[in-house]
Order: structure tokens, then C-alpha cells, then sequence
């Protein structure tokens, strides 16, 4: 059963469906195939990053952007307000 | 397709109740307590719970004249008492002439009448006559069409758009196609999913008007120096895995369904036309429900995640979480579960379809979760000082 769930096909994150201590394999919804691995825990509903995303890259979920990678992301860690800053209504 | 019908009442103006509500409402802050009293001793009473009408600047006052008027001629609403003091800037002699349309109303002074006691005893005396006449009013056959709806989410976490609200969204379709209103609101919880709106835009002149509306509130919040971050996603929104305003507005609006947008309204505005519209509202929920009822929404429907008990004076609220924990822990405050999308055993249509005959049900006279509480949640958008 899917432990992981990617909202669009364009995602760079999907939601974690459960708990996802460190180590554990990711299994998709839909049963597409995958290697990932959490490298962190990834609590439920939380976000996973699917592939590399750098500094200053968009982050994609809903097929769509919900801001920048503010740090190096690597597949299997976990995406939260640590590394994804929003581009919108930030006093700058 | 069949047109579906439910039980309401059929008014004078040709509108619809789900239910026959006594309206108490103090026109300033200094009669809010004699209100309260008068509405305690009476079933069926809805306390408006305003605390304004004095030192507050002309806008808002004018907002707040006509917001408590629309409350009265509420189709939910069958008669109201207002409760003045008597010094208020407030114009509550207005108030009753606007409030005047729909049912009965009433208009009492403390300083008239010679204090709270008699004021009180008054108006219990007013609104069970109100009420009574209102008993032996009979619910009739009528089409979903006369429905308005708001679509209304709070205490969102990452459940919110997996699945209540993409079922809500499915919802709102079926209501669409009745030629229901249906109305999301809600401004700064959809930046950052403005091009979605737009792109379902029925006409140019609504596409620019809702690109307006979230411009607007964008630079208004950029110009108070506030930084989003922290309030808009909530630190329960962030708890519940959701980053940033971009990600909670992408799953927000799944909430409106795939239907087009025929209208822009601003706050507390009655929709003139069938069909899906946005509402300017804040995304406080009390703020934002008591300006969706006062457009005439007979039922509001509100999606939570973290669970979120609110209910709202004159209309029924139905709660729709898609977190089978909330639906586990807070499930009393709650009216459907929409966590069996995630647990992958409904569709979002299944679920959709659900809540559509469950709003159905308590148009009909069914109770909230809500209504069984007492909920009687009531806070109008104020946009100046208090001085």
C-alpha cells in the first residue's frame, strides 16, 4: 500500500499518507515505481522531497509553486519551513 | 439530470429558510448584554453578538448598519429585535428601517425604557411572540436552486486538500448544477492559486476583478510591514504540514470545485446570479462565515483538518474533516468524514455526493453538530481603529 502520496505528476514533493521514519522505503500511490528512501522522518502529511531540488528552486506540489528551496535538498528529506520559504505576502 | 428539492420555508420575498431563527440584535457594544439576556430566555433566539457602534470610523459603521440589517431580513431569520441604548453612533432607528422587509422587527431602547430589566423583560415578551408565530410555519418542497452555500475552510493541515477539500469542491459542483450560489471566500488564504481562479473566470471583467482582489490584499499586508510567515499558514496549519500561503491556497481552492466564476463579491455581498462566486472575506473564519451569512448563505459548509468546532448565529455550519485522527479524537464536533479518500476506500465524488445529501438533510431541518453545541458564532470584519 502507498505510504507516500504525489498529488500531480509535475510534484517535486509527495505527502507522507503515515509516519515515515528515517529508512523507510517509499512506496507510491498508483503503484508507479520508485527507489526512494526517507533519509529523515517525514511525519504524517508532511512533505518528501522526490528528486534534488537546489537553492533558489521552485518547489512543486498541486502541479504548482509553493515557493523556493532555500537549502541543497536531496530525494528521501523531508520538505518543510526549514528549507521552503513562500514567495508570496513575505515582508521584504 | 433531476432537479432535487429539500424541505424549507417559503418567505414573503420569495426566498428560502432551513430554519426560523428570532434575530436579537444590540446596536452597540453598551446594549450587547441586555441582548444576550433577552436571546438566553427564548428558544430559537439568535443572538448577533456585536460589540460595536460607537467611536469607529464611518465605514465601518455603515458596514455594520447594513451587515446587522441583512442578518434580519436573513431568509433563516423569521422576525428581529434590536436593542439599543440610546446614545450610540449608530443609527439604530436606520438599522429597523433596513432591517424591515423580512419579518417583524422591534426596536428597543434602554434609556427609554428605563433600564436593562425592563428592557429585557420586553423583549423576551417580543421575541417568544416572534417565535411562536414562527412554530406553526410549515416546510414545503423546494429547489435546491434557492440554496446559498459558502464554502468555508479552518484549522487546515495536509488532509485539507487531499481530501475534504477536493470532496467539498465535488459538492460545490453538484450544488453549481442545481443553480445553486455557491460562494469560497477567504482572499489571503488563495495566493499563490489566483491563476487557477482566473483561469475559470466566465467573463474578462471577473478575471480582472479577482486578480484586483488578491492584489489588493496583497499590498495592503506588504504595507502593514507584517511578515505572512507565521500567521498565514497558522502555526497549526505548519504543525499540520502544510509551508507556505502558496501551498495552503493550492489546496484551498480545490474547495470551488472545477465550476466557472460568474462573480466577484465584497464582503457580505448577496450574489445576483447562479452559480460559483468569490467572496472578499479575511481569512479569520469568524470574520469570514458572518460575511458569507450575511450574502444569505442558508448553510455553511467548513472543511478542517486539526478540527475546528465553529458554528455561526443564523445558519447551520457543516464541519467535513478528511484527518481520520480529528474524525477519531474531536469527532463530536464533527458532521462527515471525508478521511476515507485517503484511507482510499471513497472517492472524492463518493464523499462529495455525501455531503451534498447531507446539506440537503439539514436544509430540511436536520441539526448540525454545531446547532447541538449552542454555536452561535457571530464577528464582523472591522477595517479601522476602535477610538
Amino acid at each position: 500500500m502507498a505510504n507516500v502520496l504525489v498529488i500531480d505528476s509535475r510534484d517535486t514533493v509527495g505527502v507522507a499518507l503515515m509516519d515515515l521514519p528515517a529508512g523507510t522505503a517509499v512506496e507510491l500511490n498508483g503503484g508507479r515505481p520508485t527507489s526512494l528512501v526517507t533519509t529523515e522522518l517525514i511525519p504524517f502529511g508532511h512533505k518528501i522531497a522526490l528528486v534534488a531540488i537546489g537553492p533558489g528552486e521552485t518547489i512543486v506540489k498541486y502541479g504548482a509553486s509553493i515557493g523556493v528551496a532555500v537549502d541543497d535538498i536531496q530525494p528521501g528529506m523531508s520538505v518543510h519551513v526549514h528549507n521552503l520559504k513562500s514567495v508570496r505576502g513575505a515582508a521584504r | 439530470m433531476s432537479m432535487d428539492s429539500f424541505q424549507g420555508y417559503m418567505r414573503a420575498d420569495g426566498s428560502v429558510g432551513a430554519r426560523n431563527l428570532v434575530a436579537v440584535i444590540p446596536s452597540c457594544g453598551c446594549s450587547q448584554h441586555a441582548a444576550a439576556l433577552i436571546a438566553a430566555q427564548v428558544r430559537g433566539a439568535a443572538l448577533l453578538n456585536y460589540t460595536g457602534g460607537c467611536g469607529e470610523i464611518a465605514g465601518d459603521m455603515a458596514r455594520a448598519t447594513e451587515l446587522l440589517a441583512q442578518y434580519a431580513r436573513h431568509p433563516n431569520v423569521v422576525g428581529a429585535v434590536i436593542v439599543s441604548l440610546g446614545c450610540e453612533t449608530l443609527d439604530a432607528h436606520r438599522l429597523a428601517e433596513l432591517a424591515a422587509g423580512g419579518g417583524p422587527v422591534e426596536l428597543l431602547t434602554i434609556q427609554e425604557l428605563g433600564g436593562t430589566a425592563r428592557t429585557v423583560s420586553r423583549g423576551v415578551d417580543l421575541v417568544q411572540k416572534m417565535a411562536a408565530r414562527a412554530a406553526s410555519l410549515e416546510r414545503e418542497d423546494c429547489p435546491v436552486a434557492s440554496l446559498t452555500i459558502g464554502l468555508e475552510c479552518g484549522g487546515s493541515d495536509a488532509t485539507s486538500g487531499m481530501a475534504a477539500n477536493p470532496a467539498m469542491g465535488a459538492f460545490s459542483d453538484l450544488m453549481v448544477a442545481q443553480g445553486a450560489r455557491v460562494i469560497l471566500a477567504e482572499t489571503s488564504e488563495l495566493l499563490g492559486a489566483e491563476h487557477i481562479m482566473v483561469d475559470r473566470a466566465a467573463t474578462p471583467d471577473v478575471a480582472r476583478a479577482l486578480l484586483s482582489t488578491v492584489e489588493d490584499c496583497e499590498r495592503w499586508l506588504k504595507a502593514t510591514g507584517e511578515d505572512f510567515m507565521g500567521k498565514q499558514p497558522s502555526p497549526g496549519n505548519v504543525r499540520g504540514g502544510i509551508t507556505t500561503v502558496e501551498e495552503k491556497a493550492l489546496g484551498d481552492v480545490l474547495k470551488g470545485g472545477h465550476s466557472p466564476f460568474v462573480q466577484v463579491l465584497g464582503y457580505g455581498q448577496r450574489p445576483s446570479v447562479p452559480g460559483l462566486s468569490f467572496m472578499d472575506t479575511p481569512g479569520n473564519d469568524p470574520a469570514s462565515v458572518t460575511g458569507l451569512v450575511a450574502a444569505g448563505c442558508q448553510i455553511v459548509t467548513f472543511t478542517t483538518g486539526r478540527g475546528n468546532p465553529m458554528g455561526n448565529a443564523v445558519a447551520p455550519v457543516v464541519k467535513i474533516t478528511g484527518n481520520a485522527r480529528t474524525w477519531a479524537h474531536m469527532g463530536a464536533d464533527m458532521d462527515l468524514d471525508a478521511s476515507t479518500i485517503i484511507a482510499g476506500s471513497e472517492s472524492v465524488e463518493q464523499v462529495g455526493a455525501r455531503l451534498y445529501e447531507l446539506v440537503l438533510r439539514v436544509a430540511s431541518g436536520t441539526r448540525t453538530v454545531a446547532e447541538t453545541l449552542g454555536h452561535e458564532e457571530f464577528s464582523m470584519l472591522r477595517l479601522g481603529p476602535v477610538y
